[in-house]
C-alpha cells in the first residue's frame, strides 16, 4: 500500500504524553494560517463537494419527482424532470394498495436482529482472532476469509437443503441465521481491533484483568465508530436483500420489502409512479438509521485516557 | 493443531448430515398409489401462484374449484412471477415443494420431472386421449405424464383498429406473410403522423426484446425439424427472420432493442398507450389488455388479434403456424393419501373444461377448447370479438417455444447471446449463429 | 461453549510455562469465536465445502449427484462463453478496485475533516448504495442512452460520434464501471472512516509539533495506522469486484452479446436457467481461486509490511 513505514508504537508513546497536546484540531489542513490561497482552495472544494452531491444524489431525486408524475409521464421521450401535475397522493395511496406496512414491519424486524448478531457474535470472534494468540488461528481465519470468496448462487442450494432438512424454510429464523454469521463482520471487526495498540490489552493482562474483561472495558469502548459501520452496513444489506427472502420466505405475512416491491412491480407494470414511490418509502428508514449511526463518527477517539 | 483435525471430523460429519437430507429429499415415487378420493373428508391443498393480486387466474381456479368440492379448500401460495423457477427449484430440491404447482414452460416441465419431485399424472392423461378438445402430448415423458395442461397460450398479431383506420391502411386480413406486415407498417410509418400520432413515439409495430419474438417464429414456421437444424447447431433457418427484424429496426417502424432492452419498455404500455399499432405478442395480453381498459390504465381503443403473419419463403399449412407453450400443472410426489387423490382431482379439473370455463370467463386462454369454453371467453366484457380474433384465437398450429431434449438449455442460452449480439449490430448475423454453433459444439450441448 | 468461559481468572502473567499459556489462549481464543464460528460452520462452511464436491458431479439440483470426474472442467477449458467472462471479470475488477478505492479513500479523508455540513455530505455520499438498485439502474440506463441519454447529448457538444454505451460491446463495460464506482464509493468511504477514526488524534498533534505538513502526516500517520483497514477494505473490495452480478443483471444482463457478462452472473445462468449444478459449481470454484490467489497475495504481502 505505501513505502513509508512509521514506528507506530514510537508515535502512539510520544501521543500518549499529555503534555503533547496543544489544540483540539484533528486533522493536518485546518492547523495553517488562513491564506488567501487556502480560501480559494476551500471555495473550489466546496463547489466540488456541491458537484458530487449533484451526480450522487440524481437518480435519487429523479425517483422521487417520479414518484408525483402522472404515469405515463415517467418514462417518457424526450426525458423531462419536472411532473406536470403533481401527484402527491400516491404516498398516501401506497399504504392502501399495498402490504407496505407488513414489508416495513418485517424487514425492520429482519434488519435488527440480524444486524444485532452480527455485531455481537462478529465482534466477540474478532476479539479472539485479533487479540488472543492460540494456534491454528491464522489458519481459521483464513477459512472465514475464504467463504467469503465463493458466490452465494452457487451454494445456495446445499444452503437451503440444510434449512429445509430441520424446517426451518418459510420462517422468520431462515433469514436471521442466513445472514447472522457470515464472515465479513468478523473480519471487518477483526481489522479495527488490530488497530487498537496490543499495548493497551496486554498492560491490562498485566493488571489481571481477564479476557472478558479486556474486551469488555478497554476493546468495546474504543470500537464505537467501527460497530458503527459494522451496524450500518449490516442493516443496509439485510434490508436491501431479495435473493434471501426470495429463496426461503413463501408465506404473505412474512414478506420483505424488496421482495415486496419487486410483486408490486410485477402487479403494477405499468403503473411506474406507484414502484417509484414504494422505492422511495424503502429508502427513507436506511436514511434513519445512517443519520443515528454515523453521529459515532463525529468523535475522534482519544486512547490516552485509557492508558490511566 | 489438534483443532484441526477436529473441525475436520466436524465438517466431515455435517456433509454427512446434509447429504442424507439431500437423499431424503428425494422422496419416494407414487406412481400407481391411486387413493380413492373421500369428498367428505376435510382436506387442504396448497397451490402455488405469482403476483396473486394482478394474476386472477390461481385464485379463480382455487374459488371455483371449492364450489364444486366443498370440502377440499385449495390455499394459495404467493410466488414471485419473476424468479418463480428459482424459488421451485429451491422448494423441490428441499422436498417442500406446494401440493399443486404451476410449470411455466416445457424446458423446466422436463428438469423438474425428472426430479422425482413431481406425482406420476399418468392416469388423468389416460382419460384426455380421446378428447379433441385438449392436447396432453407435449408432457409426455417415456410414456409417463407429470403435468397437465390448463393453459395454452399462442402467439398472434395484436392490432390497433383505431390508428389503422385513422391512418387509412388495411388492418390486417389473416392472410398475411411478414412481407405484408413489413408494408403494412411501411405504410403506417408513413401516414400516422398525418392522422395525428406524434411522429417521435409512435411506432408502427412493437417488437418486443425477447429471443423468442424472433427465434420462436423462425423455428415453428421454417419446418419444425429440430434434430437437423436447432440441435445440429444449424441456425441458418434464424437468418431470414432477423434479417427483417433489423430492418424493421434500421427504418424506425419498432423502438430499437437497444433502448427497449436497457430502459426496460413494458410492450403492454407501448400498445395500450397507443404508442404502437401493432404487436406480436402472447394470447396471454388480450387478458392483460382488457383489464387496463377497464381500470384506465390502458387508453379506450378498438383492438383485435389477428393470426400471425406466416412465412413469405415458404407455402405453410392450411392453418397458421404459430408457437407457445402449454402451462402445466404438477403434483407434488411429498404427498399421499387423501391429500393427493384431491391434488390430482383440482389438476383434472383445473385441466378439464371445468377449469377452462372458470379461466376463459377472465379472458385468460385455457388449454381445454370446447364451445363452451369459447362462448365464455369471447362473452368477456371489453373482449375483441370479430370473426378475425376469434379465428385467431383458435385455429393454429401451434409448436412449443424451444424444443426440449438433451442440451436445449444451453443452446437457448447461448442463441439468447447472439441475439443480443445481433440486435445491437455488434455481430454480423452469420458471425452470432457460427459462435452460438461453436459454444453449443464445446460445451457438449450438440454432439457432431 | 459458552460465553463465560474467558471470565475463568487469568493467572498472573510471566509464572506460567508457555504451554499452559498457550492452552489457555487457546480455550480464550475458542471461547470468543464460538457463538459466531458455530453458526458459521452450519451455514456456511458446510454448503461451500459440498460445493468442492459438486463441481465435479452432474446435478441438477434434485436427487444424487452423478460422480463426472474431470469432465466439467476439461468442459471449463474448451467454453468461449466462460472466458469471455472471466476476461469481462478480469478487466472490470482492474478499473474498478484502484478507481473505487482511491476516491473511496479522499472523500473518507475529507468528511473526516472539521468541514461544514460533513454529515449532511457523508449521507450524500451514502446515497446511491441505499438508493433501490433497480431504480438507479433504471436512471442510469436512461443517461446512458445513446441518443436521447444526457451524457450523450453533453459530449455531443464536443464530438460528432459519442460512444453507444449499452449498445456497443467496447463501451458497455465503462458504463458499468462508473455506475458501480458512483455506488460503491460511498459504502467503502463508510469503512474508512470509521478506520481512521481509530487512529489516536495524539499521533497528528505529536508530529504536527514535529513540524509535519498535511502531506507528510498523510503518509507517515494515516496510512500506515489505517493498514489493518485499508487491507480489509482491499480485501472485500477485490473480493466483491470479483463476485459482482446485481449491477450487470439489472442494467446489461450481460449484453449486448457477452460484453458485460460476468464470472457470477455465469455461474447464475448455469444453475438456474440451464439447472446445471455440477457445472456452475466448477465455475464458481475458478471464481474462489481468482479470489483467493489475490487475497492470498495481499495477506502474504501485508503481513511482509506489518513485519
Amino acid at each position: 500500500m505505501t513505502a513509508a513505514t512509521v514506528d507506530f508504537t514510537a508515535l502512539a508513546g510520544k501521543g500518549a504524553n499529555p503534555a503533547n497536546r496543544p489544540s483540539t484540531s484533528d486533522i493536518p489542513w485546518n492547523k495553517q494560517k488562513t491564506s488567501p490561497l487556502k480560501i480559494v482552495g476551500t471555495v473550489i472544494g466546496y463547489l466540488g463537494m456541491l458537484c458530487l452531491t449533484i451526480f450522487m444524489v440524481l437518480p435519487f431525486v429523479w425517483m422521487f419527482l417520479a414518484a408525483v408524475k402522472p404515469n405515463n409521464e415517467v418514462f417518457m421521450v424526450p426525458f423531462k424532470w419536472l411532473p406536470s401535475v403533481w401527484h402527491w397522493e400516491n404516498y398516501i395511496n401506497i399504504w392502501t394498495d399495498s402490504n407496505m406496512l407488513t414489508w416495513l414491519g418485517n424487514t425492520v424486524f429482519f434488519a435488527f436482529c440480524v444486524t444485532f448478531l452480527q455485531v455481537f457474535t462478529g465482534s466477540f470472534a474478532a476479539y479472539g482472532f485479533s487479540k488472543i494468540k492460540f494456534p491454528g488461528r491464522n489458519v481459521l481465519f483464513l477459512i472465514y476469509i475464504a467463504t467469503m470468496a465463493v458466490p452465494w448462487q452457487a451454494y445456495m442450494i446445499p444452503q437451503y437443503k440444510i434449512l429445509s432438512s430441520i424446517h426451518l424454510t418459510d420462517t422468520r429464523w431462515s433469514i436471521i441465521l442466513l445472514q447472522a454469521f457470515g464472515a465479513f463482520g468478523v473480519f471487518m471487526m477483526k481489522q479495527f481491533y488490530d488497530t487498537i495498540p496490543e499495548e493497551l490489552s496486554e498492560a491490562a493482562r498485566l493488571d489481571g484483568l481477564s479476557e472478558w474483561g479486556i474486551y469488555r472495558r478497554i476493546v468495546l469502548p474504543l470500537s464505537g465508530p467501527s460497530i458503527a459501520a459494522l451496524g450500518i452496513i449490516t442493516f443496509t444489506n439485510t434490508w436491501n436483500d431479495y435473493m434471501g427472502p426470495l429463496m426461503y420466505l413463501r408465506s404473505p405475512s412474512l414478506q420483505t420489502i424488496q421482495l415486496g416491491l419487486k410483486t408490486f412491480i410485477s402487479q403494477n407494470s405499468a403503473n411506474y409512479a406507484m414502484v417509484m414511490t414504494g422505492s422511495v418509502m424503502s429508502v427513507l428508514p436506511i436514511l434513519i438509521v445512517f443519520l443515528i449511526g454515523q453521529k459515532q463518527f463525529v468523535e475522534g477517539i482519544a486512547t490516552s485516557g485509557m492508558k490511566g | 493443531m489438534k483443532f484441526n483435525h477436529t473441525l475436520k471430523a466436524a465438517t466431515a460429519a455435517f456433509a454427512a448430515v446434509v447429504m442424507s437430507a439431500g437423499l431424503a429429499a428425494c422422496g419416494s415415487d407414487s406412481a400407481g398409489k391411486t387413493e380413492a378420493l373421500d369428498e367428505n373428508a376435510k382436506t387442504t391443498i396448497t397451490f402455488a401462484g405469482w403476483s396473486l393480486d394482478s394474476t386472477p387466474e390461481f385464485k379463480t381456479l382455487a374459488d371455483a374449484f371449492n364450489k364444486e368440492h366443498k370440502n377440499i379448500t385449495v390455499e394459495l401460495k404467493e410466488y414471485s412471477a419473476d424468479d418463480y423457477d428459482t424459488q421451485l427449484t429451491g422448494d423441490i430440491s428441499g422436498g417442500s415443494q406446494p401440493d399443486v404447482f404451476p410449470i411455466k414452460n416445457l424446458q423446466k416441465y422436463k428438469t423438474y420431472a425428472e426430479s422425482e419431485g413431481l406425482a406420476d399424472l399418468s392416469d388423468i392423461a389416460a382419460e384426455y386421449a380421446d378428447d379433441d378438445n385438449i392436447d396432453v402430448s407435449n408432457y409426455e415423458l417415456d410414456g409417463k405424464y407429470y403435468a397437465m395442461p390448463y393453459r395454452q397460450d399462442s402467439w398472434v398479431l395484436f392490432y390497433n383498429k383505431d390508428m389503422f383506420d385513422k391512418a387509412g391502411v388495411a388492418a390486417p386480413d389473416g392472410t398475411w406473410t411478414w412481407d405484408d406486415y413489413t408494408k403494412a407498417a411501411e405504410e403506417l410509418k408513413e401516414k400516422l403522423p398525418a392522422a395525428g400520432y406524434d411522429a417521435n413515439s409512435v411506432y408502427p409495430t412493437y417488437q418486443h426484446n425477447w429471443q423468442s419474438v424472433v427465434q420462436g417464429f423462425a423455428l415453428a414456421q421454417t419446418g419444425y425439424d429440430v434434430d437437423n437444424t436447432f440441435f445440429k447447431g444449424d441456425f441458418s433457418y434464424l437468418k431470414p427472420y432477423y434479417e427483417r427484424a433489423l430492418k424493421w429496426q434500421d427504418e424506425g417502424l419498432t423502438i430499437d432493442w437497444n433502448t427497449s432492452n436497457s430502459t426496460k419498455v413494458q410492450y403492454q404500455a407501448q400498445f395500450g398507450t397507443q404508442k404502437a399499432a401493432m404487436l406480436p405478442m402472447g394470447t396471454w395480453f388480450a387478458a392483460t389488455l382488457v383489464s387496463q381498459q377497464a381500470s384506465g390504465d390502458a387508453e379506450d381503443f378498438t383492438w383485435g388479434m389477428a393470426p400471425i403473419p406466416q412465412n413469405p419463403d415458404e407455402s405453410s399449412s392450411d392453418k397458421p403456424v404459430t408457437f407457445g407453450d402449454p402451462t402445466g400443472l404438477a403434483v407434488s410426489s411429498q404427498i399421499d393419501g387423501q391429500k393427493l387423490a384431491a391434488a390430482k382431482e383440482f389438476v383434472k379439473w383445473a385441466s378439464g373444461e371445468g377449469g377452462a370455463k372458470a379461466l376463459a370467463a377472465i379472458a385468460t386462454t385455457p388449454a381445454y377448447f370446447s364451445d363452451a369454453v369459447v362462448d365464455a371467453y369471447f362473452g368477456v366484457d371489453g373482449m375483441a370479438s370479430d370473426d378475425l380474433t376469434k379465428q385467431a384465437w383458435q385455429e393454429h398450429d401451434t409448436k412449443p417455444e424451444n424444443p426440449v431434449g438433451e442440451g436445449s438449455d444451453t443452446i437457448i442460452s447461448l442463441l439468447k447471446d447472439a441475439h443480443s449480439s445481433i440486435m445491437t449490430k455488434t455481430s454480423s448475423i452469420d458471425d452470432a449463429l457460427a459462435a452460438a454453433k461453436q459454444n453449443a459444439i464445446d460445451q457438449g450441448a450438440i454432439i457432431e | 461453549m459458552s460465553v463465560s468461559s474467558p471470565k475463568t481468572k487469568a493467572p498472573k502473567g510471566g509464572k506460567l510455562t508457555a504451554k499452559a499459556i498457550t492452552r489457555r489462549n487457546t480455550i480464550h481464543g475458542l471461547g470468543f469465536i464460538a457463538p459466531n464460528f458455530i453458526g458459521f460452520i452450519f451455514l456456511i462452511l458446510v454448503p461451500v465445502l459440498v460445493l468442492f464436491y459438486i463441481a465435479n458431479t452432474k446435478w441438477s439440483a434434485f436427487g444424487d449427484p452423478k460422480w463426472t470426474g474431470l469432465l466439467n472442467w476439461r468442459r471449463l477449458f474448451k467454453d468461449d462463453v466462460f472466458r469471455a467472462a472471466f476476461v469481462n471479470t478480469i478487466v472490470y475488477s482492474v478499473v474498478h478496485i484502484p478507481l473505487t478505492l482511491a476516491i473511496a479513500f479522499a472523500l473518507a479523508v475529507l468528511l473526516n475533516s472539521k468541514l461544514k455540513f460533513r454529515s449532511f455530505f457523508r449521507t450524500v455520499a451514502f446515497f446511491p448504495y441505499v438508493t433501490s438498485i433497480v431504480a438507479a439502474a433504471q436512471v442510469w440506463n436512461m443517461l446512458f442512452d445513446a441518443k436521447s441519454g444526457v451524457i450523450n447529448q453533453f459530449l455531443g457538444l464536443f464530438t460528432d460520434n459519442p460512444p453507444a454505451w449499452l449498445g456497443s460491446t467496447t463501451w458497455a463495460m465503462p458504463a458499468v464501471i462508473i455506475v458501480a464506482t458512483w455506488r460503491e464509493v460511498g459504502y467503502y468511504m463508510i469503512l474508512l472512516l470509521a478506520g481512521l477514526q481509530t487512529i489516536p488524534t495524539e499521533l497528528y498533534e505529536a508530529s504536527s509539533i514535529d513540524g509535519a505538513n498535511g502531506w507528510k502526516q498523510f503518509w507517515k500517520i494515516t496510512v500506515p495506522c489505517m493498514r489493518p483497514t485499508l487491507f480489509f477494505v482491499l480485501v472485500t473490495l477485490t473480493i466483491g469486484s470479483f463476485k459482482i452480478l446485481d449491477l450487470t443483471l439489472v442494467m446489461t444482463n450481460g449484453g449486448p452479446g457477452t460484453a458485460t457478462l460476468v464470472l457470477a452472473q455465469y455461474v447464475y445462468r448455469v444453475a438456474f436457467e440451464r439447472s446445471d449444478f455440477g457445472y456452475a459449481s466448477t465455475v464458481s470454484l475458478t471464481l474462489f481461486a481468482l479470489c483467493m490467489v489475490v487475497t492470498l497475495i495481499q495477506f502474504w504481502y501485508n503481513n511482509r509490511k506489518e513485519k
